[in-house]
């Protein structure tokens, strides 16, 4: 069994404390395999996440579950120089990267 | 992420935010992490130098609050497990990381360990700003 990051859910429950979900546009830097990125969608939001490390984003795209791949989009990009829409978002979450 | 990127990204993010939405950034504290197997505690993982990293990185921060550009509007603290299956899993995992070091003694301790699951918990700190 590979390892688990936080089986216990703590970090999805307090996202939902802290902003609502359902119906926002995200913007996930540091998505990595896109562990937060999927738990953001299941919960409403549509979700485009980036991450500087390609496997990664590899990983994350075979991944996405099929009722997930209209609500969430990954890209390979390093934060410095990704260019991003202007006021496109809701919500950006930055995920243990910054 | 390097320390003097934390403002540049910021202001990238902050301009692909509305107006009134919100940023959350989350991320470790810095403090040395517990970590145990099955219900044993072995000691903790040193984060020491981790810290002077999210210290650089919260000065960052500081400065594009200074800014204007965004405000704070909560502040909360939870710990947050990450469950290794085995002992060698984890000692893996721990080697890669880095600013963070296992001291000599846990990992002898972990290689001797027998229990099941191998944990170590992180406290996360998940600061919300508010786009101006």
């Amino acid at each position: 069994m590979p390892l688990v990051v936080d089986p216990h859910g703590v970090e999805l429950a307090t996202i939902r404390d802290l902003v609502e979900l359902r119906g926002r546009r995200v913007l996930e830097i540091g998505c990595g395999s896109g562990r937060l990125s999927f738990a953001c969608a299941r919960e409403g939001a549509d979700v485009f996440a980036f991450d500087s490390d390609e496997e990664e984003i590899a990983t994350a795209r075979a991944d996405t579950p099929a009722e997930l791949r209209r609500r969430v989009r990954f890209e390979a990009a390093h934060a410095r120089e990704i260019e991003l829409p202007k006021g496109e978002f809701d919500l950006a979450l930055f995920s243990w990267s910054l | 992420m390097e320390t003097e990127d934390v403002v540049h990204v910021l202001r990238n993010v902050h301009d692909a935010v509305r107006p009134g939405g919100s940023i959350l950034d989350a991320h470790p504290l810095g403090i040395d992490m517990p970590v145990r197997a099955g219900p044993r505690g072995l000691g903790f993982i040193d984060a020491s130098e981790f810290k002077l990293v999210i210290e650089a990185m919260d000065e960052a921060v500081e400065q594009v609050v200074a800014e204007g550009l965004i405000e704070e509007r909560r502040v909360v603290v939870r710990q947050v497990v990450e469950r290794f299956d085995d002992p060698s899993e984890a000692l893996e995992h721990f080697a890669e990381w880095e600013n963070l070091r296992a001291p000599p003694t846990l990992k002898r301790r972990l290689r001797e360990a027998h229990e099941r699951p191998v944990e170590s918990v992180d406290t996360i700190r998940y600061r919300l700003f508010r786009s101006r």
